[in-house]
């Protein structure tokens, strides 16, 4: 495992205490040189110590974790393996200093980082505009054969000795009339390029949304507390059956019913329509996709103000496109908090050991809505397995990702073939289970299935997708499907990377392209 | 003996200012406005050289270009392909074809002018 710097924040924190190296290491028990190798990072403290030193320098536990610190190294990580800054032969050792010193520093340059790539996106984006477009083609095509007949008949008009009055005329207005047409021409083009201007900024509206669940470690208080009056509200102390869910949506005015799929409006989404008043579900619609739509427009009625209290307070969701995303995201996470709520179902994974299948029976949800729970266990003192959650299309795409701070993950398209997120695919609802090392010696616990489609008939199919999940090797054990692996950090393991850019595994069969990191 | 050129041109003042210059160059000019009208003018006469638009309604220029050469009566044709986009997709496609010169536009009149010359009198030598 890699060390993370976080002796920083114990020196600011003492510094602001007012305390001195000596007095807090006379308050530890242990030396002032071994405080000052604390806070220079040339010791690492855990366990009690650890403990310790939150209590006497009242700092909270989750600044000394190294989460911030270590998704930073991550992120730096990726910054140095940018084929631009090949050459320069970073030393790696300067990136811990950075970070323990001058972090802000450090956050500076991943977001000038983030900001060339966006640019970068950009400009292949417009760039595959230009030339695929067919406004602009067309604008294109009218341009050149307007400027094309000015051209010509300038010429003519600049050259020809034998030219009648009568022609002369003629050519001067169809040099107006060409002027016109090119200036009109001119006119829808700037038009074009004024509607598709867009805001610039740092990072993708979907990236944006992932930083904001990631600040808030997926947890929301607030949502968890709301939805639990709700659920109380429903009067039923077990879980909400799929009745009592009903009759919550009527008791608002809005009915719900099933239909034969082929009587969904045209313009139903992932086989459901709702149109303010009235929520359609297809016949044959999986029960736990059924369950959530209702659950989502529970939440929708009655927990819309503490959710855009929460945008309120992400002041980084900088586009509308950004925020409806995080909003669309809210609301999932409350209809999952009403579905699953937190203390049931938290005792749940502890019972059954995050057993899936066993979780979707006795919760009715189904494995994406169930990873998506397991990564929002982070309550203080009732935190579950701290997971990563990737989510892939058939493309290999990956289109969800909440990552640990220690497993990166690619910010596009796709990551190492040999996650075993792409192996799932071969073996639809078989779990995949894998125990990968990094290059870094870091090491995870993945699980992996891939859920068939859902044919709702021709051209109404929800897609099927892969879900994986990961967590750090060493708490593998508190999941049933570690069982009867050798977990200990001399077990072999499979040899994974991030992506083949990022990867030094320069020999890996499945490379893809070059290591940017290869020497 | 002067040159039988045939337009097929859909723009009106880029086919006008092409007459205009041809011509000047003591040409016998004919235009048609799109690819079905160019094939039937060229049958009614077949021209020295035809100057063909890519863009043109009805029959687009390499569709003409390609009936053109497998007729025997009009495959001699020395055919100019004129286009708008110039990409280099469309240069190739025109060759392939068996287009005999490719010009993309704006053109310049003085080298439309010397290369119709230029594939007229080649032409004239080969029927002659």
């Amino acid at each position: 495992m890699r060390d993370v710097p976080v002796g920083h924040v114990i020196r600011n924190a003492r510094r602001q205490a007012g305390m001195t190296q000596t007095a807090l290491a006379g308050a530890l028990g242990v030396s002032v040189s071994y405080v000052n190798l604390i806070e220079h990072d040339r010791r690492q403290v855990r366990g009690k110590r650890l403990k310790d030193i939150t209590t006497i320098l009242n700092i909270d536990p989750k600044a000394l974790d190294g989460e911030t610190e270590a998704r930073l190294l991550t992120e730096l990580e990726e910054v140095s393996s940018d084929p631009a800054l090949a050459g320069l032969d970073l030393d790696w050792t300067q990136v811990r200093s950075l970070v323990a010193r001058y972090e802000p520093w450090a956050h500076a340059l991943v977001a000038l980082y983030r900001a060339g790539q966006r640019d970068q996106s950009l400009i292949a984006a417009f760039s595959d505009r230009l030339n695929h477009d067919p406004v602009l083609n067309e604008s294109i095509h009218k341009m050149l054969n307007a400027s094309t007949a000015i051209h010509s008949v300038t010429t003519i008009l600049n050259e020809s000795a034998e030219i009648s009055a009568e022609q002369r005329v003629r050519f001067d207005s169809i040099l107006g009339e060409e002027a016109t047409r090119l200036a009109g021409i001119a006119q829808s083009l700037a038009g074009f390029f004024e509607r598709n201007e867009q805001p610039g900024t740092a990072l993708t509206a979907p990236e944006e949304v992932d930083e904001f669940l990631f600040e808030r470690r997926n947890y929301f208080p607030d949502i968890e507390e709301r939805i639990e009056q709700i659920r109380k509200s429903l009067d039923h102390d077990a879980l909400p059956s799929t009745p009592a869910l009903v009759e919550s949506l009527e008791e608002d005015g809005i009915s719900v019913r099933r239909l034969p799929l082929t009587e969904l409006p045209e313009t139903a989404h992932r086989l459901t329509y709702f149109d303010g008043k009235t929520l359609l579900l297809a016949e044959g619609l999986p029960r736990a996709t059924e369950r959530f739509e209702i659950a989502r427009r529970i939440t929708g009625l009655k927990a819309s103000d503490i959710i855009e209290a929460e945008l309120e307070r992400a002041p980084n969701l900088t586009s509308n496109d950004a925020r409806n995303r995080a909003k669309r995201a809210l609301h999932a996470y409350a209809a999952a908090a009403l579905l699953m709520p937190y203390d049931k179902f938290f005792e749940a994974t502890k019972t059954t050991r995050y057993d899936i299948d066993a979780l979707a029976m006795a919760f009715n949800a189904s494995p994406e809505q169930l990873c998506h729970r397991f990564t929002s266990l982070r309550r203080p003192g009732a935190e579950g397995v701290p997971f990563a959650f990737l989510r892939a299309n058939a493309a290999g795409y990956l289109t969800k990702r909440f990552p640990l701070p220690r497993l990166p993950m690619p910010r596009f398209g796709g990551a190492c073939p040999l996650w075993a997120v792409y192996a799932a695919m071969q073996t639809p609802d078989l779990r995949q289970r894998q125990l990968a090392e990094f290059p870094n010696g870091d090491r995870f616990f993945i699980i992996a299935r891939a859920t068939r489609p859902v044919a709702g008939g021709f051209g109404k199919t929800l897609p099927g997708f892969s879900l994986m999940l990961a967590c750090d090797a060493l708490n593998a054990d508190r999941l049933v499907y570690s069982d009867g692996l050798n977990l200990s950090s001399t077990a072999q393991a499979e040899p994974v990377g991030p992506t083949c850019l990022l990867c030094p595994r320069e020999h890996c069969a499945h490379r893809q392209e070059p290591s940017a990191r290869a020497k | 003996m002067k040159a039988n050129v045939l337009i097929a041109e859909d723009e009106q003042n880029i086919a006008e200012s092409l007459r205009f210059i041809l011509e000047q160059a003591e040409c016998n000019v004919r235009h048609a406005t799109d690819g079905e009208a160019a094939l039937r003018e060229a049958r009614l006469s077949v021209p020295d050289v035809l100057i063909l638009d890519v863009m043109l309604p009805s029959l687009n220029g390499f569709d003409v270009l390609k009936t053109l050469r497998a007729d025997d009566a009009l495959k001699d044709v020395a055919v100019m392909v004129l286009t708008a986009k110039g990409q280099s997709q469309d240069r190739q496609t025109a060759d392939a074809l068996g287009a005999d010169v490719f010009v993309t536009k704006p053109f310049s009149n003085a080298h439309i002018v010397s290369e119709v010359l230029r594939l007229a009198a080649l032409r004239s030598g080969v029927s002659g």
